[in-house]
């Protein structure tokens, strides 16, 4: 049976990078072959599953029948909490489209890290009902506020109170770091405008600090408009250029790539946070890069680098996020159980 | 099932339970706070007759019609509120006032309409103004600077606007979206109401480089309109 990263053993110094990359994507491949056996094997391992299930089942429908309500607003005449998530991930110009995966993607990090969840010690936590408790209350506030997105963070710690009542607090810390991934399902919707326009303050602060301290390139800034003295071009950094779609994808696969490689908590939490300032940077090169452009070419040139270039500073800034990744990688010490399954192994040989 | 499973499950479903039924004595005992407005009942409706000015001097008005767009899309309690007035120069601004019943989804983030009408928003920061009488007081405001190319004679000119919003409901005025929220809690808390918040908005369009001139313009006629429609709250602090 496959391994999950967790417990593959420490490569030797002289494994190269790239033997290493491919190990990981022949381990990816082999995961997803083996994935009706996985599903298998960890619905026979759990206990108590129909507990947490008929508890979970009780929790979800509160939030289908008693979850949202503005019942008002003509999109969305529903009391369903998940209808309301679902609206706000696929309605036209969504931001917030990833959110449909996320539950997909704890899933996999749960059944990736079975071999762990499997074994640790489970037996009922009382404290659990305390976080359901609370979870209720959020709930209950959310509703009166008329303010799903309050509601949604009930609706997740429900969840998890769940797991830790039903199997323990071990349990529920091993599930601690897939669950943070929830905090993506959080729509920002509406809010759009004013979660972006601090970025796109910053990005264009810096953008048009850089090109003068630097390049030389005397551009005027008016807000978030960038304006040449001479009349040539000008630029406004609209919403859709505020770089919260990279931020957004950024902290996903940041969040995931710490949670998949390091063991460390601090590492961990470091790849939560550390898609901000790396995100704020590519946003701040893709500005930069449309100003020299339009400086030294012509407007026409601007224009084509902000066309074409944001999957390019994007995929270097990612570049950035895992070179940094592979140097922390290289430190990372190696667990006590994998330290014994290699003196284990040095015994037998 | 072992019987501590039992327990737990029971332990679960009566937390569950208490939460839905929270939820469910909440919408059964909701009633509505007086909105922070001069408006009429109508008779049978929730939705009221905002009363703005008809007459303010110094300026002409006439009413701007409520799009159907806005009627379907939103509660059908919301009430509406919104007139044009012309200063003798020509200078237009636009008052609207949003007023919800029951549901908060009456009112939006002008920073989502905004850019959908094709402005982008330059910058947003937060001002006071004094309303002058008898029951004076700091009126709050969020200010956002807008700007857009519009056609005129097939030529492209740069317009810029001025959009200056803040919310109100009985006893209360603020600009802070947050307050608002966390008052509506706190009152519903505490006595069982839901405020009944209005959504103020004036706008002002100009040529661009114009802004310097028109801002205290648009200032000068809040100080004249407000207290025309807008009830003086009642935790404001005292004079000077």
């Amino acid at each position: 049976m496959l391994q999950g990263v967790a417990h593959i053993n420490p490569m030797p110094e002289s494994i190269t990078t790239g033997q290493r990359q491919n190990d990981l994507l022949d381990d990816i491949q082999q995961y997803v072959r083996d994935l009706p056996g996985i599903v298998r094997e960890c619905w026979r391992g759990l206990p108590d599953k129909w507990l947490f299930g008929s508890l979970a089942v009780a929790w979800s429908l509160v939030f289908l029948f008693f979850g949202s309500p503005s019942l008002g607003y003509r999109d969305l005449r529903s009391p369903s909490l998940f209808y309301w998530m679902y609206y706000a991930y696929t309605n036209p110009g969504s931001e917030d489209t990833h959110g449909l995966l996320i539950p997909f993607v704890v899933l996999g990090l749960l059944l990736w890290k079975r071999s762990e969840l499997l074994q640790c010690p489970k037996a009922v936590w009382w404290p659990g009902l305390m976080g359901l408790a609370v979870a209720g209350g959020i709930h209950l506030l959310g509703y009166m506020m008329q303010q799903q997105r309050v509601s949604i963070i009930g609706l997740f710690l429900g969840y998890y109170s769940l797991l830790a009542l039903v199997w323990g607090r071990a349990f529920a810390a091993r599930c601690f770091f897939p669950f943070i991934l929830f905090a993506f399902c959080l729509p920002v919707g509406l809010m759009v405008d004013t979660v972006t326009f601090p970025l796109r303050q910053a990005s264009t602060d810096i953008a048009v600090g850089v090109a003068r301290t630097f390049f030389g390139v005397e551009v005027i800034q008016d807000g978030i408009r960038i304006l040449d003295p001479n009349g040539t071009y000008r630029y406004e950094v609209a919403a859709a250029c505020s770089g919260l779609r990279s931020l957004i994808a950024m902290a996903a696969l940041t969040t995931i790539y710490g949670f998949v490689v390091f063991k460390t908590p601090w590492k961990q939490w470091l790849f939560v946070f550390i898609s901000i300032p790396f995100a704020l940077a590519g946003n701040v090169m893709r500005l930069l890069s449309i100003i020299l452009a339009a400086e030294s070419m012509g407007p026409n040139a601007g224009h084509f680098v902000h066309e074409w270039f944001g999957f390019l500073t994007f995929a270097l800034t990612l570049a950035a996020v895992l070179w940094l990744g592979r140097r922390l990688e290289d430190k990372e010490p190696a667990r006590p159980v994998e330290l014994a399954e290699m003196k284990e192994a040095h015994h037998a040989g | 099932m072992p019987a501590k499973n039992i327990v737990v499950l029971v332990a679960g479903l009566l937390i569950i339970a208490l939460t839905a039924g929270g939820v469910g004595y909440y919408q059964e005992n909701q009633r509505l706070s007086s909105p922070g407005i001069r408006c009429r009942t109508i008779h049978g409706q929730v939705a009221v007759e905002v009363l703005l000015p008809e007459i303010l001097p110094g300026y002409e008005s006439v009413p701007l019609e409520v799009t159907q767009e806005e009627l379907d899309m939103l509660p059908k309690d919301t009430s509406f509120g919104r007139r044009r007035y012309t200063a003798p120069d020509g200078l237009v601004f636009d008052l609207s006032v949003v007023l919800m019943g029951g549901d908060i989804s009456s009112i939006h983030r002008p920073q989502s309409c905004i850019p959908a009408q094709g402005w982008t928003i330059l910058d947003e920061d937060t001002d006071t103004l004094r309303i002058d009488g008898d029951n004076g007081y700091e009126l709050p405001f969020n200010r956002l600077k807008n700007a857009k190319t519009v056609v005129i004679n097939e030529q492209p000119v740069k317009a810029e606007g001025y959009f200056l919003f803040w919310f109100t409901a009985d006893g209360k005025v603020t600009a802070s979206r947050e307050s608002r929220l966390l008052s509506t809690a706190w009152r519903m808390l505490t006595s069982g109401e839901v405020e009944r918040w209005g959504y103020v908005s004036l706008n002002v369009v100009f040529p661009a480089g114009a802004a310097d001139m028109v801002y205290p313009r648009a200032e000068e006629f809040l100080k004249t309109a407000v207290p025309q429609f807008q009830l003086p709250p009642t935790d404001r602090p005292p004079r000077p």
